[in-house]
């Protein structure tokens, strides 16, 4: 048996499929929402940009502010003139560093951030960093309507991961079954055709219909809002979907080789649609929660005021105990321990004893990363949502790269502010009134260390990994289709 | 035949379909899932809240003596009860914060919201009772409708209807009543008779949590009567099924993945909420809590004018505490206007988003649910406004304390008044009652009836211009 050959049958489907009004429909809505998605992403991520370049603005502003303020500390105090409070004098250090210090860690968007929003609806791209907080802080966030994350922000990720599958199914679903729902099966099966052949011309052909222009539009989407399309970013999201197209196209070539008809065909590559992404992920996220439930922020508070309680109970002997540990201090007399050399024996006193909870929770953090990770290559959904976030730089991966910078430049303000703050334990700056109003121990404000706002790159790696995976599952589903539709079945 | 006799012959065609009861069953089990795994977290954490909130209590009661300005500074964390009836739907608990420092000089924001604590996975498998049956319950109705009004179309039922004028409506009326009653077997009574026994498990069953109840089943089997109208008029009018299927598919993504994401990306652009940076901004700007030489000064000038004195020696009261009182007074007034501003524009964006219902019944169910379930934006707000009268009266405790100790001007909690922590009393918060919220769900309601009307009207049409 013979008969047409391949390449005849899939122009003649090609055609035949371009034809169709209901392609066109689902592409044009496609693109209407990778339009509206990517926009919608731009956008909210430009009104971070945004609120970035506020805080630097800030920044500036204060550094002015602070300096001018320096004048009416450096001048003579008029007699009777009372010590100034800590708080408004910045030429004090330990009132600067404490209550006058504006400092912020920040995260810019890379330019293929309109990819995915990923955590950057959840997570903060500015953290204030202060001195004597323990670690970074807390985890605060952009102020949103709820409901907006409760329903989720339509970008082009979710388009991308739960629409375009939809679209692949509906038009697989339903162009093609048109010969067995119109019942000229019968009529085709006579010819002296394999099935095989004639079902693979059909898919090759619903592919190309449906990749071609998915692809297309996933690019002029990218390039209207901005997008660099000439980057290896974009190329590698190009690959990642188109993989992405070619297991969800492999899936229902499978349930086409059975040669069902339109309802069946739909039921049961919803029923896979349904299961793959939220039946898999709900039970997952049962056995997670179960096996390696996520330490209780409520108990960390606990933790933070128990160490806090502690600590202040311990005061005199953490102090004591920090002068004796460093031998240029021993002679220090406890009265003249100023209060931010105070702070540097109690603050990572409070952290150590908060580390258990702290860590507990950043390694959590961590495993419950690395472990999407891995579980994204067996929920395919949830894997291409964290290849296309890692690409856009709006991934966990990210954000806790992020934070930890921001923990870095924390500590090199400590280091700078506690260490000027221990120096004046040996070298004291005595409160001359009659010389200035201020207490004259700190003016290096251009000194400070500086965290300059640097993109996270992007995580091309496991997009890749995500790609060659996603190829080989599809290109299996399609041999097993093409096995499977070896015989025309009635 | 009676209306009730068809949907009887229907109800029992349609417990013969297994193939097409599928979906909804298994609909069913993972709402039922859904709803013990939350009702399972919430618990959990719930214990927890309670100890902790004690041991918070216990915290303060032991402050040593101290600067009562610097107890107001350590201040106390409030933690937000749990919604009796958040296993049946979160609303948007999972996105808002769970617990607030009270503290001198700040209103802090509300943290540890669930799902930004959450890991990848969960954020991925973060469903809900409500959000399944709103997400995927068309779905499973449409199926349903599809299957049930194409396989009367091929067996020929419905030529046989066809001439008896009334046979077709009441025929189809009865499909649309066989599936509602499905539906609501298998996802809405369930949940309704579980979730009081879970509220009462944890002592919250009351009148009102009945009442709540009883509102979001009618709400849901609202919402599932609009489905299965839709279902079965648009399987009815489209006489190729291929079609018929098509347009199902596409109005269950158009109406509860696209509208509800669509309403609320309207609402925003309709009325945006200011920036972050801006709002963070302005109230460091308006209400810092540590004040410069300037403010500092104009705040003597305000105090002595007050008391119409010139020197602080002639103040009735210590001038430290006064000075404190005023700023953190004035604080409130900025807290208010920013804060307040920003949770009421929120408020219209949650209206406006109610009001979108006339989009996609799944929107205005959405709103709905949340309402009558107690997890919406107000009933969120409320317990803001409660934490933050608490904290007020807290630190203008402290400040009292500081102001009136006069032979004290450290404000140092005197040993003779060891009752200084205990006059400020524990933090209790107690929901409010239903009404709270519906002033803004009501276009939600409009919209739901709207919707029940305009598809039982269609059905209608449709039913009479039917052929086999």
């Amino acid at each position: 048996m013979t008969g047409v050959s391949f390449s005849a049958l899939l122009a003649a489907d090609v055609r035949r499929v371009a034809r169709s009004p209901l392609l066109w429909i689902v592409q044009a809505l496609l693109l209407a929402s990778f339009l509206w998605g990517t926009y919608g992403t731009a956008r909210f991520h430009g009104e971070q940009t945004a609120d970035q370049a506020r805080t630097v603005q800030a920044e500036a502003a204060w550094l002015k502010e602070v300096k001018g303020r320096i004048g009416r500390y450096t001048t003579p105090a008029p007699p009777g003139t009372p010590m100034p409070p800590t708080w408004q004098d910045p030429t004090d250090l330990a009132g600067f560093a404490r209550f006058l210090l504006f400092a912020h860690s920040m995260k810019p968007h890379l330019p293929l951030s309109p990819l995915s929003i990923g955590a950057s609806e959840l997570s903060p791209t500015i953290i204030d960093i202060k001195l004597n907080r323990p670690f970074v802080g807390d985890p605060t966030y952009d102020l949103l309507n709820p409901r907006a994350l409760k329903t989720g922000i339509f970008d082009l990720g979710f388009a991308l991961t739960y629409l375009a599958p939809l679209a692949v199914l509906l038009l697989f679903g339903l162009l093609g079954t048109v010969e067995r729902d119109r019942g000229i099966l019968p009529m085709i099966a006579a010819h002296p055709l394999p099935a095989r052949r004639w079902l693979g011309a059909r898919n090759m052909a619903l592919f190309v219909w449906t990749a071609g222009p998915i692809l297309l539009s996933l690019v002029v989407t990218l390039a209207l809002v901005g997008v660099p399309i000439l980057t290896a970013g974009v190329a590698v999201a190009i690959l990642l979907v188109l993989a992405w197209l070619v297991f969800w196209t492999g899936l229902a070539a499978l349930i086409l080789s059975r040669l069902p008809t339109a309802a069946t065909a739909t039921g049961q590559l919803v029923g896979l649609w349904f299961a793959l992404t939220i039946g898999l992920p709900l039970v997952a996220g049962l056995i997670e929660t179960a096996i390696d439930p996520a330490p209780s922020r409520a108990r960390y508070v606990n933790a933070l005021r128990h160490a806090g309680e502690s600590v202040e109970r311990d005061h005199e002997a953490i102090i004591i105990a920090g002068l004796k540990a460093e031998p240029a201090f021993r002679h220090v007399a406890r009265k003249d321990v100023n209060d931010l050399a105070t702070f540097s024996f109690t603050v990572p006193e409070t952290e150590r004893r908060l580390a258990p909870t702290y860590d507990a929770i950043q390694s959590h953090r961590r495993e419950a990363v690395s472990r999407a990770n891995v579980l994204g290559f067996v929920m395919p959904p949830l894997g291409m949502s964290t290849a296309l976030a890692g690409l856009a730089g709006t991934d966990e991966a990210a954000q806790l790269r992020f934070e930890d910078r921001a923990r870095v430049f924390q500590l090199r303000l400590r280091d700078d502010l506690y260490g000027r703050a221990l120096a004046l334990l040996l070298h004291p700056v005595p409160y001359n009134p009659v010389r200035a109003r201020g207490q004259m121990n700190y003016l290096a404000f251009d000194d400070l260390p500086q965290d300059p706002p640097s993109a996270e790159p992007p995580r091309l790696s496991y997009a890749l990994e995500m790609t060659a995976w996603l190829m080989v599952l599809g290109f299996s589903l399609f041999t097993a289709a093409t096995m499977r539709g070896s015989r025309w079945r009635s | 035949m009676t209306i009730l006799s068809l949907v009887r012959f229907e109800a029992i065609a349609l417990s013969r379909r297994r193939g097409a009861l599928m979906p909804l069953l298994i609909l069913g089990v993972l709402v039922l899932l859904a709803f013990g795994a939350r009702a399972i977290d919430t618990a959990r954490a719930e214990t927890e809240r309670v100890a902790i909130t004690q041991a918070e209590r216990t915290r303060w009661l032991a402050l040593p003596p101290q600067d009562a300005h610097g107890a107001a500074h350590w201040g106390i964390y409030a933690f937000k009860p749990a919604p009796a009836l958040l296993p049946l739907d979160p609303g948007i608990s999972d996105d808002v914060g769970q617990s607030v420092w009270l503290e001198a000089h700040r209103q802090d924001d509300m943290l540890y919201r669930p799902r930004q604590e959450a890991s990848p996975l969960r954020r991925a498998a973060a469903v809900d009772p409500a959000g399944l049956i709103l997400a995927f319950g068309p779905l499973a109705l449409f199926l349903l409708a599809f299957t049930t009004v194409a396989e009367t179309r091929e067996r020929g039922i419905l030529a046989l209807a066809l001439p008896n004028s009334r046979e077709p409506t009441r025929l189809l009326r009865a499909k649309v009543l066989a599936i509602m009653l499905a539906a609501m077997l298998i996802l809405v009574l369930p949940l309704a008779l579980i979730a009081p026994i879970v509220a009462a498990a944890s002592g919250l069953l009351t009148a009102d949590i009945m009442l709540r109840v009883v509102l979001w089943t009618a709400v849901m089997s609202t919402f599932i009567a609009i489905l299965s109208l839709v279902g079965v008029t648009v399987a009815a009018a489209l006489r190729d099924p291929r079609r018929a299927l098509g347009a199902l598919f596409a109005l269950w993504v158009v109406l509860s993945f696209v509208s509800p994401r669509l309403a609320i990306a309207g609402a925003d652009r309709a009325d945006p909420l200011p920036s972050t940076a801006a709002v963070r901004q302005e109230m460091l700007d308006q209400a810092p809590a540590y004040w410069s030489p300037e403010s500092s000064a104009e705040h003597k000038r305000t105090v002595l004018a007050r008391y119409g004195v010139t020197r602080n020696e002639d103040l009735p009261i210590g001038a430290r505490g006064a000075e404190l009182d005023l700023a953190e007074r004035r604080s409130h007034e900025v807290f208010d206007r920013i804060l307040g501003g920003l949770y009421t524009a929120i408020e219209r964006q949650e209206r406006d988003f109610a009001a979108f219902g006339v989009l996609s019944p799944a929107i205005a169910a959405t709103a709905l649910s949340a309402t009558v379930a107690g997890t919406d934006f107000p009933q969120h707000r409320a317990f803001i406004t409660s934490a933050e009268h608490y904290r007020r009266n807290l630190v203008n405790t402290m400040n009292d304390a500081v102001m009136h100790h006069v032979h004290n001007h450290s404000g140092m909690a005197p040993p003779d008044d060891i009752h200084l922590w205990s006059r400020v009393p524990a933090y209790r918060y107690v929901p409010p009652l239903l009404p709270l919220g519906f002033e803004r769900a009501w276009p939600a309601l409009i919209a739901l009836l709207a919707w029940i009307i305009a598809s039982a009207l269609a059905l209608r049409i449709v039913a009479r211009r039917l052929t086999a």
